[in-house]
């Protein structure tokens, strides 16, 4: 017996007999090359930014198999059948935050996608690409350039992300509204079932259809839906909706003075949202430091000066004494250069009539193409589908700040109401002061605003890969965060493996009726529970039990 | 004798020219891997080389991992195969060892 086979983590319920077996034949379906099995390889596909980095729960996998084509993907589904061995698929693993490459379970064998990397189609007359999970929006976009093709992608943050996975798990991006739903906006599916047969959905299942990646429903039931945050199969392609690119883009932000503002500025800016007038709207608060800098100590102080909670009113007061605006909102604006400076000068007249100092200024103005230059010194490059790293500024070491291991997202989603986001704070802010804690959310913290009919009121909770108690606190902070959210009718969009259950657990309408109606999928379409037992909270009837009573 | 030795420096020489000619193209490579995984974050103005810049403050290490002239290339290796802070480490599917030992000829011999 190999060292390796000594420390081996076995798959849950499987026996080191029938692992070293199914591991003979995933050898032999993608090579022995494409099988991880030492030690050494396998904690390769640890989640860096693990909330159990080094416990006995975190969730390192057995082994991982890394197939080239769909074919070798049936067959290593047909083995994990026949060995009972639960199987992990991810696309490029860098959904940061949110698991990396790590399965929901410790043991689970990773099949990793990254190989299948074929762009299939792009198509600039249609407006549509077909791609392959292993595919990344940087792989895409150097494509489509290389290729001089006038469309663009929605991306997300980072760039090294896979339009197939971000999708599947509910990512968001930054250009008009109909894109940044990356789900949303797929169109036709090829998926490897968990008994290893192939389905292709919508107009996909007609042969021979030459829309597969343009009418999204064929006919009959829509299907899609089932794939994404969940455990019924592995997607191995998937077509898009494209943007074509514009002929003029227009950066431009919109300020105001007063806290309040912020409600009759989130109703205008959904109004020009929603018709389309403006893409994505980045919301942010002037009073916040430029990251890694210290805050104003004056203003620091009216954090706690109200027995211990804010005082509204003096940093208000602080705000307008030093002509600070209180909210800033960046929006980008797309199309012919007239109908663009047409739609600034409306968006002028709208907030200067409905809020009192408010200020619309253009910062950016551009022709496209754009050159070199100019993309480089694109204040954000997202909102024209230019992928990047920059946004890891947000856990690098700033001047008055230390570095950080990485974070754990906590999603929920609140109305696009500013009266509503106000409330949020607030609720944060009290339960961060019962907890004990210094708030991560202040009066002046502002949304996420990826979701086009929504907000998101983030927060990245730290995670450390050498101090337990850290993640220890965090996933109690975390938790408690969750029920308060439900509380108050917020529910988190997507959640890291180690929160799955507790998150999927508060959509919990009439008795958990739509937990239960997928643990019935769950047992009809995967009746050995081989596909990500755990993932978006459903587990298959063998497991059930312990991990979710 | 003579035409033994000549044989000797003629099969030296055409040795010795095969390895410059594969440490160059293993440079090549190295280049490759590193503007396609590396310089997003560790490139002019990228967020990895203004946090370096505030750790080499003082210094005359530059922040900029292309510029730097003393880079080791284990560490390289190291630094990919286990990350640093909120870097991932790279699974071998993305950085295979090749491509790996190549990065750390790029960026451990380019400055020297």
């Amino acid at each position: 017996m190999s060292k390796n086979e000594d420390t081996m983590i076995l798959p849950n319920g499987v026996n080191k007999k029938d692992f070293l077996a199914a591991i003979k034949e995933f050898e032999k379906i993608v090579g022995k090359k494409w099988v991880f099995k030492s030690k050494e390889d396998v904690y390769l596909y640890r989640d860096a930014y693990s909330p159990y980095w080094d416990e006995p729960e975190e969730p390192i996998p057995s082994l991982a198999v890394a197939p080239k084509s769909t074919e070798e993907v049936q067959e290593i589904v047909k083995v994990a059948n026949q060995y009972k061995i639960p199987i992990f698929p991810i696309s490029t693993g860098k959904n940061l935050g949110y698991g990396s490459s790590a399965p929901n379970n410790r043991g689970d064998v990773v099949v990793d996608l990254k190989r299948m990397n074929k762009i299939i189609e792009v198509n600039d007359k249609r407006n549509y690409c077909i791609l392959e999970p292993g595919v990344s929006y940087f792989d895409l976009y150097n494509y489509i350039e290389e290729n001089n093709l006038n469309v663009m992608m929605d991306i997300p943050d980072p760039g090294w992300g896979s339009p197939v996975g971000n999708s599947l798990d509910h990512g968001w991006g930054y250009l008009h509204g109909q894109f940044r739903d990356h789900f949303g906006n797929h169109c036709g599916m090829e998926v490897v079932l968990p008994n290893g047969e192939l389905m292709r959905t919508a107009m996909g299942a007609l042969p021979g259809a030459k829309t597969f990646a343009e009418n999204k429903y064929g006919y009959g039931p829509y299907v899609d839906g089932l794939f994404s945050q969940s455990n019924f199969g592995i997607v191995t392609k998937m077509g898009f909706w494209m943007m074509p690119k514009p002929e003029h883009y227009t950066l431009a932000a919109i300020t105001v003075p007063r806290r309040d503002d912020l409600i009759p500025l989130v109703e205008i800016l959904n109004y020009l949202e929603d018709s389309s007038i403006v893409g994505w709207p980045l919301y942010r608060s002037p009073l916040n430091p430029e990251y890694g800098k210290p805050m104003n100590p004056e203003l620091k102080s009216y954090l706690t000066s109200k027995n211990g909670k804010p005082d509204i009113e003096k940093i208000q007061d602080y705000a307008l004494r030093n002509e600070i605006p209180y909210w800033r909102i960046d929006v980008s604006l797309y199309g012919t250069k007239d109908a663009v400076a047409a739609n600034i000068n409306y968006m002028k007249e709208r907030f200067s009539k409905a809020i009192k100092g408010s200020k619309v200024e253009v910062t950016e103005d551009y022709d496209l193409p754009l050159t070199e230059e100019q993309k480089k010194s694109l204040k954000h490059k997202v909102t024209l589908g230019i992928p990047n790293l920059e946004i890891f500024w947000l856990s690098t070491r700033g001047e008055e700040l230390g570095p950080k291991d990485g974070h754990v997202w906590f999603s929920p989603i609140i109305p696009r109401d500013g009266k509503e986001l106000l409330k949020c704070q607030e609720i944060y802010i009290d339960t961060f002061y019962e907890l004990g804690m210094e708030s991560m959310i202040t009066p002046f913290s502002h949304p996420r605003t990826w979701m086009y009919r929504a907000f998101c009121f983030m927060i990245g909770f730290a995670n450390s890969r050498e101090d337990k108690e850290i993640n220890e606190k965090m996933r109690k902070v975390y938790t408690t965060m969750v029920k308060v959210a439900a509380k108050h009718g917020w529910g988190d969009y997507r959640a890291a493996p180690p929160f799955q259950d507790i998150v999927s657990g508060v959509y919990n309408f009439n008795d958990n009726i739509l937990k239960r109606f997928a643990e019935q999928l769950k047992d009809t379409i995967d009746p050995n529970g081989i596909i990500a037992p755990g993932r978006g909270g459903i587990w298959p009837k063998r497991l059930r039990g312990d991990k979710n009573a | 004798m003579l035409r033994n030795i000549y044989k000797i420096l003629l099969l030296l020489l055409l040795a010795s020219a095969t390895v410059y000619a594969s440490d160059s193209s293993k440079f090549d490579q190295g280049k490759k891997v590193f503007d396609k995984w590396c310089i997003h974050c560790h490139g002019v103005g990228m967020p990895a080389t203004d946090a370096l810049k505030i750790v080499y403050k003082g210094t005359d290490i530059s922040p900029v991992l292309e510029e730097r002239k003393e880079l080791d290339a284990d560490f390289v290796k190291y630094i990919v195969r286990n990350g640093k802070f909120s870097m991932p480490f790279f699974r071998k599917t993305e950085i295979n060892d090749e491509q790996l030992n190549s990065l750390a000829l790029y960026l451990s011999t380019k400055n020297k």
